[in-house]
């Protein structure tokens, strides 16, 4: 695909260089056997002599998470193929997974998602699994996440890897005694002090690390009502929950919150950013959830090739810098993270954030959807906890 | 309330029982050197006034001459900057309008929307205490005086704009205040009802034998219902009378010619005993009956009532005589009212009687004289001239 | 008539279109049971009726709970909201147009800036405690005044008193002045000529308030979860977490028995005030 891809690439350059002629280039065409269509599209790109040399068609339509790019990609991609990208953004695994499911590849080119949605959107034939040596930026990547075991197929991977963090308690010293353990945050002293980003799923996963499951996102009925019990008995301490995890450094800033239960790495950067206090990390000795995260390109998607071309065209080094330096959490990208760590400003970051420690990425508790009915019977536990 | 007053109240239980008006002059209402101030703007300036008891008695002026003012003082909507309002004898400055023996017919007529017509006329007894069965007789009574008596359990909204009056009127009377006011409540009618109406309600206050305190800039509604007359001008009293001493010697310019009399201007030239000579500024000469104390050369207004004029195209001797064109001439049956312009393009308006010394009817255009007799008309001294 | 008729097809496409198709698609999902995640497949069944019902009755307490916090709102925003709206209509025009456009002022910054505002207002560190602190009155911050049904409720009447007032407003506009006069001149004090007039002819105005206020609160689902704190979640947060969840037609079921009891509440309130009678015999 890619192949043809560059050869149709460079006929056209060809045609616009004036070392082929029409007609030979039309030959070349039938030979390469691409049919009308294609031929049509390239006409239509020389046609409207715009400078871009590219023949990827457009527009490409991609939903997806905001901290999975930048304007400056865009900006670039733009630029170099000639084709607009199209950003619906979205907050949850599951809304995503609807909207896929519901337009599919017809309006929905490339979808980001989190690591154990991968293997749900393939086994409902919603992706198609990618080949990662065909692009070059995926040489960049620390090898581990080239063979995420979950995500292989074949020797396909249902995602090109993106980024990554662990999701942890952390806590303001000047109120709190350190701990390592969840069991802490059911201390009455921290009454109204705790806050929480709203995730139902992996806050049942969490309790479920503390009533001891064995697997979190694969819980028994008796594992999800004793992770039911453990929310209720913390619901006293938890102040408030908020709906983006962005909104955690004010509630350490001006001292509302004590503990955040579940931010990702770089909370404490963050806070002392802002003014804040030094906020401590806490890795519980129960085991702790996080997200590891990527793109998928979509079955049947419209604009197959261009999805491509953007995949291999956002993961370069250079863009996931700046993306380090804008979201401070740690990327699945090596060549980057060293140019980061040559960086004197952030070198200290790259290691509070993990970066440099891909392992501890394999030592999370992956966020993903409980299998079958199992998420309905998350929700329900959840929803019955807080409306108690 | 005065004891008289409450005996009145109570014996006169049927008010259409034709009994005669009482004899007694008590005062219902007194207004004593009254004030009323609205920011810089007096609308009233020190206001006296009498209003007896069972008079039908009118407030007339052009708009802004504070009669609605007067009334709205009485009704205690507002209250005074300076001076007394008595009403039975007894000051009510200070008082809410819920607390004095008054009721007010609007100008809207303010029926409550959302109230049957009985319960309209009930609101007042209910808010009174007034025991259930009198109440229910009494709005009967009040239907009936009405001329409305089936009507209700209407709405206020299924009536036509005279039947919605005169529900305002027995919701109104059916307190039986001592004082009830009236403002302008045939304002919104149209002329042939107005007429009616006003009949109707000199008949309704003659049987109720209440006393009526009526504001209007209508002088002929005045004229026709008043026992006696209060014509106001910017915040002033000007004449208090009978309709007749207000249309036949009006104290000024201002009330004559609100009454609709011809007034013309002119200088005193000689006077003889009680006729004047008077050199008009429309360039005749006419005499007058003339009152004490003008000496000539001072400024006055001549007078002639409409009714005292008439036209002639060769005027005899002994009248008074002013050259003119005629303008309009209208037939009124028993009247034609012709309207001739005089020199200095004053309108003149004359009312020949049908059957009178002026036959024809003259036609538009025509030269003629408008003329009279000397003692048709009254020589004022022009207002700030004397 | 036709051309009435031909006149009337705009509006009936958008009804159409916009409401009623997706009012039978939501019903559809509530009716169908699916294994899969956002099956559009599946069987027919009540199971999603019977679960709003049962659940441990955490739906129904927090219906209950939710209709409680929004009548208290609403009877709030009328306490609150009429006097002021008397207030305006008493004022003289020019001061009517300022003080409306004062009313109406809320709705030119976004809604969830606004509510937003609030945890400003009520926090740790907000105006209230800030003050209470530089005024030495107390020590400690009062953290009873922010996550919870009373900050909620507080942000509830913040944001719906515009309508009760406008509402309010209008009925009182619409209302012939001298009524007042007239009652107070047939014997009534001030307190007898609001209840037995004033308060009568706004009846609409009253009822149009309740409809603004309370049916919207109870679909609130940005306050709860911005100063509700734990203790002052609402239905439309559990429906919402069953959205998310993919769970359609749970959440859908849930939305019909809010709608439905909308509904009875609204064929109720015609019933009691028979807006028209008010006016017509």
């Amino acid at each position: 695909m890619t192949d043809r891809h560059a050869v149709l690439q460079s006929l056209v350059e060809g045609v616009r260089g004036g070392r082929l002629t029409r007609r030979e280039f039309f030959s070349a065409c039938a030979r390469l056997g691409i049919g009308l269509v294609a031929a049509s599209s390239v006409l239509r790109t020389l046609g409207g002599g715009t400078a871009s040399a590219a023949a990827l068609q457009g527009p490409l339509n991609i939903l997806v998470w905001d901290d999975h790019f930048d304007e400056p990609e865009l900006k670039d991609f733009l630029a170099t193929t000639g084709v607009k990208i199209n950003t619906s953004l979205f907050d949850e695994n599951a809304d995503a997974y609807a909207k896929t499911k519901l337009v599919g590849g017809r309006q929905i080119d490339v979808v980001s998602g989190d690591a154990l949605w991968g293997p749900r959107y393939h086994q409902s034939g919603l992706v198609d699994p990618l080949d990662l040596s065909q692009f070059e930026s995926a040489k960049e990547l620390f090898p581990v996440f080239r063979e995420i075991s979950f995500w292989k197929v074949g020797n396909r991977s249902i995602m090109f890897p993106w980024s990554w963090a662990p999701i942890i308690p952390y806590y303001d010293p000047r109120y709190v005694t350190p701990f390592n353990s969840y069991e802490a945050l059911f201390d009455p002293k921290y009454r109204r002090r705790i806050v929480m980003e709203k995730t139902p799923v992996d806050i049942m996963a969490q309790m479920g690390l503390v009533t001891g499951a064995k697997k979190p996102y694969e819980m028994t009925p008796a594992e999800i009502k004793a992770a039911k019990e453990a929310l209720i008995r913390l619901k006293p301490n938890i102040l408030t929950f908020v709906e983006q995890s962005n909104q955690f450094v004010q509630y350490f800033v001006n001292g509302t919150a004590w503990i955040i239960a579940n931010a990702h790495t770089g909370l404490d950067y963050r806070v002392k950013q802002a003014g804040g206090p030094l906020v401590k990390p806490v890795y519980p000795r129960e085991g702790y959830v996080g997200f590891l995260d990527g793109e998928m390109v979509v079955k049947n998607a419209a604009h197959r090739n261009a999805a491509m071309a953007w995949l291999d065209h956002k993961n370069q080094a250079k863009y996931v810098v700046l993306n380090f330096q804008k979201q401070l959490r740690a990327l699945a990208n090596e060549k980057a993270m060293k140019m980061l760590q040559q960086d004197p400003k952030y070198a200290d970051l790259v290691h509070a954030t993990g970066y440099d420690q891909p392992d501890v990425a394999l030592r999370m508790i992956l966020k993903g959807p409980p299998p079958g009915e199992g998420l309905k019977m998350y929700i329900d536990a959840f929803n019955e906890a807080i409306a108690r | 309330m005065g004891a008289w007053a409450n005996e009145f109240l109570v014996t006169e239980t049927i008010p259409h029982t034709g009994v005669s008006r009482p004899a007694s002059r008590n005062a219902a209402v007194e207004l004593r050197s009254v004030t009323k101030r609205y920011g810089d703007v007096v609308a009233l300036r020190e206001i006296s006034l009498t209003i007896h008891e069972g008079e039908f008695f009118s407030l007339l002026g052009p708009s802004g001459c504070g009669k609605t003012t007067t009334l709205s003082l009485i009704g205690g909507f507002i209250e005074p900057d300076a001076g007394d309002i008595v009403i039975q004898g007894r000051s009510v400055v200070g008082i809410p309008p819920y607390r004095r023996p008054v009721n007010t017919v609007f100008q809207s007529y303010a029926l409550f929307p959302h109230m049957t017509v009985a319960a309209n006329i009930d609101f007042g007894l209910r808010m009174r205490g007034v025991p259930e069965v009198e109440r229910v007789r009494r709005i009967d009574e009040m239907l009936g005086l009405i001329s409305l008596p089936d009507f209700g359990g209407r709405r206020p909204s299924q009536l036509s704009g005279g039947q919605q009056q005169r529900i305002a009127l027995a919701r109104a009377l059916v307190n039986h205040p001592a004082v009830l006011l009236l403002d302008e409540p045939l304002g919104a009618l149209d002329l042939k009802l107005r007429k009616q109406m006003r009949i109707e309600l000199a008949r309704i206050q003659r049987e109720v034998k209440i006393t009526f305190v009526y504001v209007t800039h209508d002088q002929e509604e005045a004229m026709t219902m008043s026992d006696r007359i209060a014509v106001m001008n910017q915040g002033r009293v000007i004449q208090i009378g009978t309709p007749q001493m207000i249309y036949e010697q009006p104290v000024s310019r201002f009330v004559a010619e609100f009454v609709g009399a011809n007034v013309l201007g002119g200088t005193i030239e000689a006077v003889d005993g009680r006729a004047g000579r008077v050199r008009l500024d429309a360039g005749s000469a006419i005499t007058a009956v003339c009152p004490d104390g003008l000496l000539p050369g001072d400024r006055v207004s001549v007078v002639i009532r409409p009714e005292q004029a008439a036209i002639a195209g060769r005027p005899g001797p002994g009248v008074n005589a002013i050259p003119g064109q005629v303008l309009k001439a209208s037939y009124l049956g028993t009247h034609t009212q012709v309207i001739v312009r005089v020199p200095g393009g004053i309108e003149m308006t004359a009312l020949l009687a049908a059957g009178g010394p002026s036959e024809e009817i003259p036609a538009i255009g025509e030269e003629t004289h408008v003329v009279w007799k000397s003692d048709g008309s009254l020589i004022l001294v022009e207002e700030g001239s004397a | 008539m036709p051309r009435l008729l031909w006149g009337l097809l705009p509006l009936a496409t958008i009804d159409v279109v916009l409401f009623l198709v997706p009012m039978v698609i939501m019903a559809l999902f509530s009716l169908r049971f699916s294994e899969e995640l956002l099956g559009l497949t599946g069987r027919w069944t009540v199971a999603h009726y019977i679960k709003v019902f049962t659940s441990e009755g955490i739906y129904l307490h927090i219906l209950v709970k939710t209709i409680v916090i929004a009548l208290i709102a609403t009877a709030a925003c009328l306490l609150v909201g009429y006097p002021f709206a008397y207030f305006i209509a008493s004022t003289s025009r020019r001061w009517q147009g300022v003080l409306l456009t004062l009313v109406i002022m809320p709705f030119w910054t976004s809604y969830l800036l606004r509510v937003y505002a609030w945890t400003a207002i009520l926090g740790d560190r907000g105006l209230i405690n800030e003050a209470l602190h530089f005024l030495r009155i107390t020590d400690q911050p009062l953290s009873f005044l922010l996550f919870n049904v009373f900050s909620e409720i507080v942000v509830f009447v913040y944001l719906y008193i515009p309508y009760a007032v406008l509402a309010i407003y209008a009925s009182l506009e619409k209302m012939d002045r001298s009524l007042v006069l007239a009652a107070m001149d047939l014997g009534a004090t001030p307190v007898q000529a609001f209840l037995r007039v004033v308060l009568p002819q706004t009846l609409p105005g009253v009822y149009a308030s309740i409809v603004f206020v309370f049916i919207p609160i109870l679909g609130e689902y940005v306050t709860p979860t911005l100063v509700g704190g734990m203790s002052g979640v609402l239905i439309t947060n559990l429906l919402v977490n069953q959205i998310h969840a993919l769970e359609f037609g749970f959440g859908a079921a849930i939305a019909f028995v809010i709608a439905t009891f909308v509904l009875v509440l609204l064929l109720g309130l015609r019933r009691s005030v028979d807006l028209e009678r008010l006016y017509v015999g």
